[in-house]
């Protein structure tokens, strides 16, 4: 069970909240936005990875 | 099973924990959980799916049956999935739509099997 990616998603997620808030306490909210966005767009390619895995294999076990 | 029931908790509360400042995140959390546990329960569907087929064969039910009714799971299955997801991000209304949509295609694989019941039972009344 890959449930490593689980938890590098959630540290992503939490190492751009921290960011977020020195970056915004510090002035730059541009920057911030952009660690935003970024962290984003990456957890949302781990995450397309594995669905596409999982929609594979559901049409592999039921013969779609 | 403990370990499936034990990541599905752990996963729950990192998603809880990011809700609030990343809630995009959190549902990206939410999914990946939902599609870990399930490829870990993909042997086990195999061995269910395996075993009837065995059985269909051994009482000699038709092949094309058995599969449209595996299709037909498979499609309820991952609406399900999808339209869930939707619900948790708080899209009911896209949630509804994909529902429809698997239902309107389990209805259009199961045609030909309802026109030839139609047209057996009518063959079977006295006209």
């Amino acid at each position: 069970m890959n449930i490593d990616v689980i938890f590098q998603i959630a540290a992503v997620g939490i190492l751009v909240s921290v960011l977020n808030q020195v970056l915004t306490r510090s002035g730059r909210e541009e920057m911030a936005m952009m660690t935003t966005l970024a962290g984003l767009i990456i957890v949302l390619l781990m995450v397309i990875d594995m669905i596409s895995g999982l929609f594979s294999q559901v049409k592999a076990v039921f013969g779609l | 099973m403990t370990a499936i029931a034990a990541a599905g908790v752990v996963c729950a509360a990192l998603a809880l924990l990011l809700r609030r400042e990343h809630p995009a995140v959190s549902m990206c959390i939410t999914i990946a959980a939902g599609a870990a546990l399930l490829m870990s329960l993909a042997d086990s569907i195999l061995q269910i799916i395996s075993v009837m087929r065995g059985l269909a064969e051994k009482y000699d039910m038709r092949s094309e049956y058995i599969n449209l009714v595996l299709k037909a799971t498979g499609v309820a299955y991952a609406a399900e999935f999808a339209a869930q997801t939707c619900r948790d991000a708080g899209e009911g209304s896209i949630a509804a739509k994909i529902e429809l949509g698997a239902r309107v295609l389990i209805v259009c694989m199961s045609l030909p099997v309802l026109t030839a019941l139609l047209d057996t039972a009518m063959k079977v009344l006295p006209s």
